[in-house]
């Protein structure tokens, strides 16, 4: 028997359930295909861009002064360090540039001469061309910085919003200058738009004058910092191939870490830079396997269904000779075949999706993503995808082994039938609901996919929806260590008119102080890994310590959860705590959560910190912290208490009063835009699957309930009501698939989410269950199988009740 | 002379087939009375079905009239009718009776024919249900009412269908070689009970080939190539002598149509 003459044909009968495979084939494919094009190109462009700027895998951020000779010595005779390259950097603050500021400081360096320089419209670079899948420098004088230009790290753009020829505006030690952008380059290290701190590059003119007047002024007075140097190490064949452990072995072996301000390894750089990446990444990983799971439950039910409408059919080939393996190979080869046409499409698609994705992650990576289209990666999902696929199909024909021609071509009952199952009562009263619920317990098999894919959509659903309202409510962010304060303020002078108590005073004139957030953030070594310190003033308020204690004493510390995993340590140990030339032990009493650094962080109080310094009795005061945020009884007073300080204290003091929604929106657009993304995500995947789902089920449905529904006509049932009965029966699968998945994100959603979560470095979540949480998803799902329930059941108005005629 | 409940005038029903018009009734004028048992015979592809689903309004007519006089004086030619109102008519006055049964599959006897009755805006539930039941026990199916058509015997599910047909009381009732389906015993149960409903003042059109069927009814049409060509009329099968004892027996019935059809070349 001919089997392609046997496929065409079901193709033909099936020509719905094709049609429907191969979307969801596509849509699979698109999501998995699209994101591992956007990774596979992020990783070379990352690769070349590091080949490109060439300077090692530790880059170190000195004070001035503070890469001494003998650490410069030691790092030199290390085994593992192959060279170093140092740079004199000046550091800039205040910048601001069309309206945007910027809050952390920036170290301002002479061109290394290497980076590529992006074009008009960032497609490529001006001083590099590709050649032999690699790209080549382009010398040209016209290429230097003069005085007054300066280029800026590709992430900045967005941040400032800003083109070349704008200017820029920034404050160093020796007084404010203004610069004007020249262009944009690549710099992988620190040119994430994710990373805080940043190399920016200004002319060789500029940097002596500014390098050689801010170097005069630390030299008359040790407190001011505005100079010093950016050391970039290069490590030999015997360096561990992560940064991070290297930078961690020569830290305990020289104390560069401890020394540095701040030090970025490479491994660091490339996981704030990705982290989007990867987020995103693993969230369409996690849909993925959603979409697969749902397809094979649509794959499942379609195959009985077109099993049970093509019994006698499958009964009269099999009384022709065709053998039960023949038949099993029609099925497989058409759902196949449509995932096939479904992958083909799917590739066509992804390659401007691709493109598409890519662009948005450079405005965050700052590196110009390569386009290489993932075929070997594509081709084999696709091979991964018919397999899993040919063997479901197998496993669901196995029916056609068992029936025999006679049973299929009479009846195709099973040999025995009895009746057992719940049958809902039909009443006058909401007749068409009655009769809804009828069809639905009359045939529960018919309904079991959709209920369960329904369930695993809402699901989905509710709990981005949980999602939203955590990472929108007050507490959460508390507990993310990132609390919301009315009134936001810090000093612009080293040596200030006004102290942190003055403040308090003129506050506690309007409203009393609910709670504080006295912190500054700085880079330490605990047991020699370099950890970034949350230090606050005071620690016990707006705690997000969730095990243990808060820092009572100042020898305690608390740790992230990522951090115990880290250095394998716990509530109760003891570790030792470097900055500078100094080390102190600490007890670890308490597990907190804070986004800082993605969670790689501990928190200690300003006593704590203060054990660390040269003279330790000499503490620092909560004037020395780097910013203050305050929550106020009464909020509606924040911007008159900001107009009072601010007009009483004037320059020495920056002070705002920050509305919630404006707080919001300052932390972290990229979450909030990572989040927002997923959300609408899953509910356009949702709606997809919705109707897909819907349609296919009610195709189905209206095969195999077409006598009845044309006796109905002929009884006089009108066609809307036959409709409304069809809408009516998919509100009840809406109806049980929102309980379902209701309880299934009560019992899921939270765990999930933590899962989701500790990438950000907040791995404890604490969710507040609102009734609109899973009300929202829930009605929107029934209106929707609804509306697709009644718009699906259009076909009822072709049958007439001459359906039943014999002639 | 009994009143016209329907009249069709040059009713015309072409089918298309490969791009071939196949002409299945051609230009019918016929009428049926009130209170008739009217009995449609043909040949095997005459287009009797044809015909009755047309008079019904079950299928339209692709030209022509079909008058259906809802009361005295005013027709309606059902077949310019909406769907609105066709389901209007098809809810309370037409009734029909399938050769296949057609019951709906998840529906108990007892919900088939009380749904029907459900469809009635005026109707109240509780009587419609009472009325069901009733219908049910006289047509003998009292035991079995609770069970799905797939678990009664055809006759069964057939008189279920006739008291699915008959719940809203209708004008005309419909019945489409209603005894095809079913063996010697369940057709005489159903041409009995079709009998019993016609004695009670229910105009029936009937559409069947078999004759022991065709003289139950008082007036039987033939349908050749898609036109009435012959009548025969016969006393009604319960008419009365002044015995108290049948007019006409069944035999003498028989003969009767079997010389009439013999007359049309049968």
């Amino acid at each position: 028997m001919d089997i392609f003459t046997l496929v065409k044909a079901g193709i033909k009968n099936r020509w719905n359930v094709f049609l429907g495979f191969t979307f969801l084939t596509m849509i699979m494919v698109v999501s998995v295909v699209t994101m591992l094009g956007v990774r596979k190109n992020f990783n070379a462009s990352k690769e070349t861009a590091y080949a490109i700027e060439d300077k090692g895998v530790i880059a170190g951020q000195f004070r001035y002064g503070y890469f001494t000779p003998m650490l410069k010595q030691k790092l030199e005779k290390n085994d593992q360090v192959d060279s170093l390259e140092i740079y004199d950097s000046v550091v800039g603050k205040g910048i601001k540039c069309n309206g945007n500021s910027e809050g952390n400081g920036y170290y301002f360096m002479k061109n290394f001469g290497k980076l590529p320089i992006f074009n008009e419209d960032s497609t490529g670079f001006i001083n590099y061309k590709y050649e032999d899948g690699k790209y080549v420098e382009i010398k040209d004088s016209s290429y230097d910085l003069k005085s007054g230009e300066i280029y800026l790290p590709y992430g900045l753009k967005d941040r400032f919003d800003a083109n070349v020829g704008d200017r820029i505006s920034v404050n160093f030690l020796s007084g404010p200058k203004t610069f004007t952008i020249k262009g944009f380059v690549q710099e992988p290290l620190m040119g994430s738009n994710i990373i805080g701190i940043k190399m920016v590059f200004i002319s060789d003119e500029d940097f002596d004058k500014i390098y050689s007047d801010c170097t005069k002024m630390i030299e008359t007075d040790d407190d001011v910092w505005g100079a010093g140097n950016v050391v970039f190490v290069h490590p030999t064949g015997k360096a561990d191939k992560s940064s991070d452990i290297f930078l961690r072995d020569l830290n305990l072996k020289t104390k560069i870490n401890d020394m540095a301000f701040s030090v970025m390894t490479k491994d660091l750089s490339e996981h704030y830079t990705g982290m989007f990446i990867n987020v995103i990444m693993a969230m369409i990983v996690g849909i993925t396997v959603i979409l697969m799971v749902i397809f094979l439950i649509v794959a499942g039910h379609s195959i009985t269904t077109e099993l049970d409408i093509d019994y006698k059919d499958l009964g009269i080939l099999k009384s022709q000779g065709a053998s039960s393996s023949l038949i099993r190979t029609v099925y497989i080869v058409e759902y196949i075949f449509a995932q096939l046409v479904g992958c083909l499409l799917a590739f066509v698609i992804s390659i401007p999706c691709e493109r598409k994705l890519s662009d948005v992650f450079f405005e965050m990576t700052g590196m110009l993503p390569e386009r290489n289209f993932p075929v070997i990666e594509g081709i084999l999902i696709s091979l991964g995808l018919f397999i899993i696929t040919g063997i479901y199909i197998f496993m669901f024909t196995r029916k056609v082994v068992k029936t025999t021609p006679v049973k299929a071509i009479t009846s195709g009952h099973d040999d025995f039938y009895f009746d057992s199952r719940y049958n809902a009562p039909v009443t006058k009263r909401g007749l068409g609901f009655m009769m809804g619920l009828r069809q639905i317990t009359s045939a529960p098999k018919r309904y079991i996919s959709i209920v369960i894919v329904s369930s695993l959509l809402i699901f989905s659903a509710i709990t981005v929806e949980l999602m939203s309202v955590y990472i929108e409510s007050r507490d959460a962010l508390s507990s993310m260590g990132t609390p919301i304060c009315d009134i936001e303020f810090g000093f612009t002078n080293s040596e200030p008119k006004c102290e942190v108590k003055d403040v308090e005073n003129v506050i506690n004139k309007y409203t009393k102080i609910k709670a504080r957030s006295y912190i500054s953030h700085v880079y330490i070594s605990v047991n020699g890994e370099p950890i970034l310190a949350v230090v606050k003033g005071y620690p016990d308020e707006l705690s997000s310590v969730y095990k243990g204690r808060e820092i009572k004493y100042d020898n305690e510390i608390v740790i992230t959860e990522q951090v115990a995993k880290l250095l394998d340590i716990d509530i109760g140990d003891t570790v030792s705590i470097g900055r500078f030339e100094n080390n102190e032990d600490y007890v670890v009493v308490g597990i907190f959560q804070s986004v800082s650094d993605t969670g790689k962080c501990i928190s200690m109080s300003l006593d704590g910190l203060s054990r660390l310094r040269n003279d330790p009795s000499d503490k620092y005061t909560i004037n020395n912290l780097g910013g203050y945020g305050v929550v106020l009884e009464d909020a509606s007073c924040a911007d008159k208490i900001a107009k009072e300080v601010k007009d009483k204290y004037g320059e020495d003091i920056k002070i705002k009063a920050i509305p919630y929604e404006d707080f919001m929106e300052q932390i972290g657009d990229s979450f909030y835009m990572a989040a927002d993304a997923s959300k609408y995500l899953i509910y356009a995947l949702a709606i997809i699957f919705a109707v897909v789902t819907v349609i296919m089920v009610c195709l189905k449905v209206f095969i195999q309930e077409r006598t009845d529904i044309g006796i109905m006509r002929a009884v006089g049932f009108s066609v809307s009501r036959i409709r409304r009965q069809f809408a009516a029966r998919f509100v009840i699968i809406g109806i049980i698939s929102g309980v379902i998945g209701a309880v299934m994100a009560r019992l899921w959603a939270g765990a999930l989410m933590e899962d989701i979560f500790s990438m950000f470095g907040v791995p404890h979540i604490e969710l507040e269950y609102s009734i609109l949480a899973f009300a929202k998803p829930v009605v929107l799902f029934i209106i929707m199988y609804m509306i697709f329930g009644y718009l699906s059941s259009r076909k009822v108005k072709k049958v007439s009740a001459r359906e039943l005629i014999n002639e | 002379m009994s009143k016209v409940i329907i009249s069709t005038k040059d009713m015309q029903k072409t089918f298309a087939n490969n791009g071939k018009q196949i002409h299945v009734l051609s230009n019918v004028n016929m009428d049926i009375y009130e209170g008739d048992f009217t009995v449609i015979m043909g040949s095997s592809g005459s287009g009797k079905s044809t015909l009755l689903y047309a008079l019904s309004g079950m299928d339209k007519a692709t030209a022509g009239e079909v008058n259906y006089y809802r009361d005295s004086d005013n027709a309606v030619d059902i077949t310019k009718l909406k769907e609105r109102k066709m389901t209007d008519i098809r809810i309370r006055d037409f009734g029909f009776v399938f050769q296949q049964m057609h019951l709906v599959s998840n529906l108990s006897l007892l919900e088939n024919v009380a749904v029907s009755g459900y469809l009635d805006k005026n109707a109240n539930a509780k009587e419609v249900r009472a009325k069901a039941n009733k219908l049910l026990d006289r047509m003998g199916l009292k035991d079995v009412k609770g069970n799905l058509p797939s678990r009664v015997s055809g006759g069964e599910q057939q008189r279920c269908s006739i008291a699915r047909a008959v719940i809203n009381s209708p004008k005309v009732l419909f019945a489409d070689e209603p005894t095809g389906a079913l063996n010697r015993k369940n057709t005489t149960e159903v041409l009995d009970l079709l009998t019993e409903l016609n004695d009670q003042g229910q105009s029936i059109v009937m559409v069947t080939h078999d004759i022991k069927a065709a003289y139950r009814g008082n007036r039987l049409l033939y349908l050749d190539d898609g036109k009435i060509v012959g009548e025969l009329k016969l006393l009604k099968y319960n008419e009365l002598d002044e015995k108290g004892e049948r007019v006409l027996s069944d035999k003498a019935r028989e003969a009767q149509v079997n010389a009439w059809l013999e007359s049309l070349d049968w």
